[in-house]
């Protein structure tokens, strides 16, 4: 934020200055590297988002015009019908529901044990606990494409296939070292005194916790929670595995499995793809700040 | 590891504190503090070791097993689903493509990524609204990412060959059904899938970087170049660094991005290990095989895991 507070003092140190024609002309230059500047925001943004974009545009568009050559960029009309195909049709409200309460379940599961773990390896004393947490870290790397097999047959012979449980079960633990991470990354943050004025106050280190730091540490929970729930919101390979039944299936693995490999029902599927798109539009505009935050804490520390 | 917890506990219980808090009052605080510290941890390892640890153990020793679902006959095959492997063209050609994907696709984000930020690193109007732009590609579900930009090179409808259609370019490309279009058609998908998460971290530790060392070197009379490959580079390496071995980490792995778009096609031209790994295991069945393919990923993962951990693992970082 150091950099916030450098232009204005600059600008008005060349105000000042005895040249006027030689600041007009610099004044001129920086507005021109501005405006570029602008421009090339707007298009990078552009870049980011014209998929979206897109996709919004064909859920909006009327039959007709879907297959048209060449294409509609910008339709003559507006209609949600594909949205009422995609709700009534095919099970896509089912699948948003499944795909919400294993999101939820899991994100929770996750941040009840990772703020305890967390909590531990921030804030208490007792050995080897950088190897602990370095151990948990290590976890985060085993790639769940190997562990997909072992937990397809584990969870066979459990009966848990096509249950909820086989996908909060794994999503709760895969994300759980970042959890734990993000967590201890976090409380390690707060001031020490919080724990030394509950002593004070006659609480024990476990009262200190549950009255003090569970209630300070909240955004620190929260960022964690987003970044866990945009997780397991978007997890596809376990889903596609473990839910072979169409209505246990999740909203990604139920739009990239919509029949009709080659000819795609696509206002369908875009409509399908713009209310998959809700959460994620939801949290990374109300929560944009705490998201970056979130994301870039592991590498920029 | 709760046992380690467990025994450090009891070892410093023995006097392992400084003599001026060693009153009764607070020895007893700090053994309620290890043994709080114990059961808060204890869940969290005891679940990891069950969901991520126990299965790992068994694909590695599935690797040396005959285990086919369909195959009453499971036995102990050595090294045979290793020498299956060497043998397995297909094997060859996954592999090469999940390492030229990688270091290829990491490559493309780091760099367009880097520019993106360096760029976008000063205060201007809608900075908000822009920094939510570049969230969003990155948190989107990946495979519907992929089945968006599937229906985008579609050859008939898509946005792609529409567009170069009405600049009157050349329009006839049909994207994914050629293996060398595929191939690129991929590599554009997953730069604009990463490339702006890339910049929000590169952003992030552009600003980490004091103003005072661009105000020292603007005295010496330092030109924009040379202020960028001095101070900007050296300070952000070990960002760039991070980035890079995490997003092959991950790139090595990519699943659905591959799934989403071309299922591996045309023919085996966009196939990569996982996705192989998949259709053996999964589709196939044959357990011992993909357990096998998945050692091998796994082997190539933790070589980069370890990197990571080395980088991050400097003494002033982490008390």
């Amino acid at each position: 934020m150091t950099t916030t507070s450098k232009p204005p003092s600059r600008k008005r140190v060349r105000v000042k200055s005895p040249e006027p024609s030689k600041v007009a002309r610099r004044h001129g230059w920086a507005r021109a590297r501005m405006g570029v500047f602008n421009l090339s925001a707007i298009i990078l943004g552009f870049y980011a988002l014209f998929p979206v974009i897109w996709i919004l545009i064909t859920s909006l568009k009327p039959q007709a015009q879907l297959t048209t050559q060449p294409v509609t960029l910008i339709p003559t009309s507006v209609t949600l019908g594909s949205y009422r195909t995609a709700l009534s049709q095919a099970p896509f409200g089912r699948y948003y529901f499944n795909s919400l309460l294993v999101t939820v379940s899991s994100t929770i599961f996750s941040l009840i044990l990772g703020t305890f773990a967390g909590y531990a390896l921030a804030r208490l004393r007792f050995r080897f606990k950088r190897l602990i947490l370095m151990i948990i870290l290590a976890f985060s790397f085993l790639p769940p494409i190997t562990l997909v097999v072992p937990l397809f047959n584990l969870f066979r012979h459990f009966n848990l296939l096509n249950t909820y449980w086989a996908l909060i079960i794994p999503y709760t633990f895969l994300t759980l070292p970042i959890c734990v991470w993000l967590m201890n990354a976090y409380l390690q943050d707060l001031p020490k005194e919080l724990e030394e004025a509950a002593m004070v106050d006659g609480l024990t280190t476990f009262g200190a916790f549950f009255r003090i730091i569970l209630r300070v540490s909240v955004p620190g929970v929260v960022t964690t929670g987003l970044i866990i729930f945009a997780t397991n919101w978007n997890e596809f390979l376990l889903a596609l595995t473990f839910m072979t039944n169409n209505q246990m299936r999740t909203l990604p693995v139920g739009i990239a499995l919509y029949p009709g490999q080659y000819t795609f029902p696509w206002g369908i599927i875009s409509a399908a793809t713009v209310l998959a798109l809700v959460p994620v539009a939801l949290g990374v505009s109300v929560f944009q700040r705490r998201l970056i935050s979130g994301l870039t804490l592991g590498a920029v520390k | 590891m709760s046992q380690a917890v467990e025994a450090t506990g009891r070892r410093r219980r023995q006097g392992g504190l400084r003599p001026s808090l060693r009153t009764k009052r607070s020895r007893s605080l700090s053994s309620q503090e290890r043994r709080f510290a114990f059961w808060l941890l204890l869940p969290t390892l005891v679940g990891l070791s069950a969901i991520l640890l126990y299965p790992s153990i068994q694909t590695i020793l599935w690797s040396f097993q005959h285990y086919i679902l369909t195959d009453p006959l499971n036995h102990s095959y050595g090294l045979g689903n290793y020498r299956q492997l060497i043998h397995d063209h297909i094997f060859w050609m996954a592999l090469r493509f999940t390492i030229f994907y990688a270091v290829l696709s990491v490559i493309g984000q780091t760099l367009v990524g880097l520019g993106v930020a360096v760029m976008a690193n000063r205060e201007f109007k809608g900075r908000g609204i822009f920094r939510a732009a570049l969230l969003f590609p990155w948190m989107m579900p990946t495979v519907i990412t992929a089945v968006v930009w599937r229906f985008m090179y579609d050859p008939n409808y898509g946005l792609f060959n529409g567009v170069l259609q009405r600049l009157g370019l050349p329009h006839a490309f049909v994207w994914l059904g050629t293996p060398t279009l595929a191939v690129i058609a991929l590599f554009l998908l997953a730069i604009w899938k990463v490339n702006s998460f890339a910049a929000l971290v590169f952003l992030a530790g552009l600003q980490s970087i004091p103003a005072s060392v661009y105000e020292a070197a603007d005295v010496d009379g330092a030109n924009p170049w040379q202020r960028f490959w001095r101070i900007t580079m050296p300070m952000l390496k070990p960002t760039i660094l991070v980035v890079l071995v995490l997003r092959t980490v991950e790139a090595l792995q990519a699943f659905d991005i591959i799934y989403g778009l071309t299922l591996g096609g045309p023919g085996y031209s966009t196939l990569n290990l996982p996705l192989y790994l998949y259709q053996q295991s999964i589709q196939g069945l044959n357990f011992g095989y993909g357990s096998a393919m998945g050692v091998v990923l796994a082997i190539m993962i933790a070589l980069f895991a370890l990197l990571y951990m080395k980088v991050l693992y400097r003494p002033d970082s982490l008390g």
